[in-house]
């Protein structure tokens, strides 16, 4: 493992070059899947600009790595050349206090639209010593566009029912039809990139999987795997199939839900209830497997923590074979309902045009026909392996969407079988136990149900992380939900959002550096 | 019989409780929810038990809490869920419960503008609240009663055509066969009416809020339930008179009247949880379709029963 050559390849450019050269890579096909800075201490602000490219499996990771000044950071946008870099600009620019230059929209996105405001009011203070918020009207008015026009602004959320997770749309409203949407991210702040910081790699694991409640054995995966990279552990066969059985079975889980909830959204309420009794042989499995019935706590550095011996795998293999005909039946069931799909034809288009110039990632993007799946662009655990396909749909609207889940739910199947079969046969072994890493960093993407996840974690030879950087699916994804939402009718707003199946938990939770805090000098990874 | 029409209220109040239980305990089993059964063993007792009251809990509750009324509000607000209880206790006078009924010659057209009286006043209470969901509500009801009312009364209408009698006493009879357009017309109404599932467009969970009622809390949204109990009973009442053989007295009329009643609801509950909501041009285009063409159907059969054979 370790004489393999490392996932990310690093280019180091002056400050200035970013542009160019972010315009030659996208040129020759990238795709930018991340920006994101990390306080170095004396060498300055370390900004990483991640790419990949789409069309060569397996895939290639680029980082353009650049530094800037600790005292007055200034760096150049490239969301003029692409609109990918748009939100994690405006990410960097609210927590690390980076000046983005000719940003088009640098607004908050997760600290307070009234953040300034806070700081810099001239208000005195009555009582200085009290710790209460001063709830008078600020001295100037939030800076945020959308209330000076002239329309209706239907407000969603931040507490909203089609909206079970807390953030805040709004959405200018002229006769029915959207003009405008906004998106209010940060009212489920963790810190949790901060909190793994100084945490042991075991912990860590634990922490990376309350990122999510859906996606939690992907996060765990996806640490786990940059970990093992820096530390070139091997990991065993049995150990790589369980993974991908695990991971298949959540994708099975979210996937089916997602799909009651799309019917929910629409007025069908029957259709979320027969999901979660469908889903529940699924969490029976994989509380055989781990003893949870949603965060497993399995996946541990260099393999599974608990062996799945063939007792286990008898119990997945009946349950699998009853979910084989439970699942077809039920979307038959969905889809032979017609006020149900043609509440979801035709709405919320995204062409394949627009999803590949916005960086689209998971279902949204191969239901617009783009073929982009880490599983088969970046194979990881088994998936290289195990018999299976990429779902692709042409449609590109919501019901598009809907369908590569549906058939995604009986490829996972398909791949479970085989998974259950392999580790049958296959002998246990010991997991090595990680006591110290080498300096160096990790890197490393996996498919969540959601679409494409990705960490970047640095190691400084102690025992906690340097720091970790990890981008959601949802982060890219919600980002063109606004765009889709633009033009539709209120009617379809939750349709398509449904659609998108965005994790804003997730989204919020990853956010999170603290711009006051600065990385101890002479610790850097690099 | 005629002289205790004044309990029509009452009755129409109790029953809607059974009936709104009704629908909830079929739509949950549809669902696959699963909740305790109506008679258990003594023993279970203590652990849950299905509660056939639980409908006038829920009022009760809402009864009991405080009531909040939005700054910008209007009277209206207060007026409206009251005028809307008026106009439903009125309108159940004039449907003949087991033959008990305020006999009026032009009972249908009264019963018609009550209950399209109840809907107008539910809607300005709404948009006088000043909230942008119920303002949105407000818009979506109005475009689904000017939709809808048409096939309703064309769907009325069609039997009074047929029994040349505008009092719905005299209209009774097992309409079912005689004229199944109509029927079908006054159901689909019905359910548009009392925003069964894949007409729910103005009180769309998802979409906004709860729309007309966002703003309500408190005893005037209690108001509101008691009407929407009594409105169920009125329309689905209508349905079992009008077209299901109800006699006009005796202890047989109570049984089919009853009967008649449960049927209608189970029909109700069924539509209300296999279908999902349509989009509001969706549903108008919809029930400007389907719903009209029968209706004219409807009339033109009965008009050919009535005076060319």
């Amino acid at each position: 493992m370790s004489e393999k050559k490392p996932s990310l390849e690093v280019t180091e450019i002056p400050a200035d070059k970013i542009s160019a050269e972010v315009s030659s890579l996208l040129n020759r096909g990238a795709r930018m899947l991340y920006a994101s800075g990390v306080d170095m201490g004396v060498p300055g602000i370390r900004i990483d600009y991640y790419f990949t490219f789409d069309a060569e499996i397996p895939g290639r990771n680029l980082a353009l790595r650049t530094f800037v000044n600790r005292k007055k950071p200034v760096i150049e946008s490239v969301t003029p050349i692409t609109t990918q870099a748009d939100w994690a600009e405006r990410e960097m620019i609210e927590f690390l206090g980076v000046e983005v230059k000719n940003h088009p929209d640098p607004r908050h996105l997760w600290l307070p639209l009234n953040w300034e405001d806070m700081h810099t009011s001239t208000r005195q203070q009555q009582d200085p010593r009290s710790e209460r918020i001063d709830t008078g009207p600020t001295a100037h008015p939030p800076h945020d566009n959308i209330f000076t026009k002239q329309l209706s602004v239907v407000p969603y959320g931040p507490y909203h029912p089609a909206l079970i997770e807390s953030n805040y749309l709004k959405m200018s409203v002229e006769d029915e039809i959207v003009r405008d949407a906004d998106l209010k991210l940060g009212f489920n702040h963790r810190s949790i990139i901060k909190l793994m910081e100084r945490r042991d790699y075991y912990k860590d694991l634990f922490l990376a999987e309350r990122i999510c409640g859906f996606c939690n054995v992907h996060h765990s995966l996806t640490f786990a795997q940059a970990v093992e990279e820096i530390g070139g552990i091997a990991i065993s066969k049995k150990a790589r199939y369980v993974r991908t059985l695990l991971g298949e079975m959540e994708r099975m889980k979210s996937h089916i839900l997602a799909i009651g909830l799309m019917g929910d959204l629409a007025g069908f309420r029957t259709m979320l209830m027969h999901a979660i009794r469908i889903r529940e042989d699924i969490l029976d499995s994989l509380e055989v497997m781990s003893g949870q019935r949603i965060s497993h706590g399995i996946i541990t550095l260099g393999g599974i923590r608990n062996d799945v011996t063939p007792v286990h795998t008898d119990v997945i293999l009946s349950k699998l074979q009853d979910l084989k005909k439970s699942v077809p039946e039920y979307f038959d069931q969905c889809l032979a309902n017609d006020v149900f799909t043609g509440r979801l034809r035709t709405i919320g288009v995204l062409t394949p045009d627009a999803a590949r110039e916005s960086g689209a990632v998971g279902p949204i993007a191969r239901g617009s026909g783009l073929n982009l799946d880490i599983r088969k662009n970046l194979p990881y655990a088994a998936y290289e392996d195990v018999d299976w396909d990429v779902v692709t749909e042409n449609g590109g609207d919501c019901f598009a969407r809907m369908q590569v889940r549906m058939r995604e739910v009986l490829m996972s199947l398909h791949i479970c079988e085989q998974c259950c079969d392999v580790i049958r046969s296959s002998p246990s072994e010991p997991v090595p136990l990680v006591h110290e890493l080498p300096c160096g960093e990790g890197f490393s993407r996996t498919e969540p149900p959601r679409g494409e996840l990705l960490y970047h974690v640095a190691s400084n030879g102690t025992n906690t992380p340097d720091f970790v950087r990890l981008r959601v699916p949802t982060f890219p994804n919600v980002r063109i939900m606004l765009n889709l939402i633009k033009g539709s009718t209120i009617g379809d707003v939750p349709v398509i959002i449904g659609s998108i199946d965005p994790c804003f938990s997730c989204t919020d939770r990853v956010t999170t550096v603290s711009p006051q805090k600065t990385v101890a000098p002479g610790s850097g990874g690099s | 019989m005629t002289g205790i029409f004044w309990v029509n209220p009452l009755i129409a109040f109790c029953t809607g409780i059974l009936l709104s239980f009704l629908l909830r305990k079929l739509t949950a089993r549809i669902q696959s929810r699963r909740g305790p059964l109506i008679s258990i063993p003594p023993a279970w007792r203590d652990i849950n038990r299905t509660k056939v009251f639980q409908p006038l809990y829920d009022i009760l509750k809402l009864f009991s809490k405080d009531t909040f009324i939005p700054e910008r509000s209007s009277p209206l607000f207060i007026v409206g869920p009251i005028m809307a209880l008026v106009c439903v206790a009125l309108a159940t006078l004039f449907v003949p419960i087991a033959g008990i009924s305020f006999d009026y010659s032009f009972g249908l057209v009264v019963l018609v503008y009550l209950l399209m009286g109840e809907i107008l006043c539910v809607i300005v209470g709404g948009i006088t609240s000043g909230s942008l969901f119920a303002v949105i509500g407000g818009v979506r009801e109005i475009e689904l009663m000017l939709t809808n009312e048409i096939p309703f009364i064309l769907g009325t209408f069609a039997l009074a055509i047929s029994y040349d009698s505008l009092s719905i006493r005299d209209m009774m009879g097992f309409n079912l066969l005689l004229n199944p357009f109509a029927a079908v017309v006054v159901f689909l109404s019905i359910l548009v009416k009392l925003h069964i599932k894949p007409f729910d467009i103005s009180d769309a969970e998802s979409e906004i809020v709860s729309g007309l009622t966002t703003e309500y809390s408190g005893k005037l949204l209690g108001l509101l339930e008691v009407t929407k109990l009594m409105l169920t009973f009125v329309l689905v009442a209508l349905f079992a008179d009008l077209f299901l053989w109800v006699p006009s007295s005796g202890f047989m009329a109570w049984v089919v009247f009853f009967a008649g009643v449960g049927v209608t609801t189970t029909m109700i509950a069924v539509v209300h949880s296999l279908f999902g909501r349509f989009r509001i041009d969706q549903a108008t285009r919809w029930l400007l379709k389907v719903p009209l063409a029968l209706s004219v159907i409807a009339v033109v059969w009965a008009a050919a029963g009535r005076y060319v054979l």
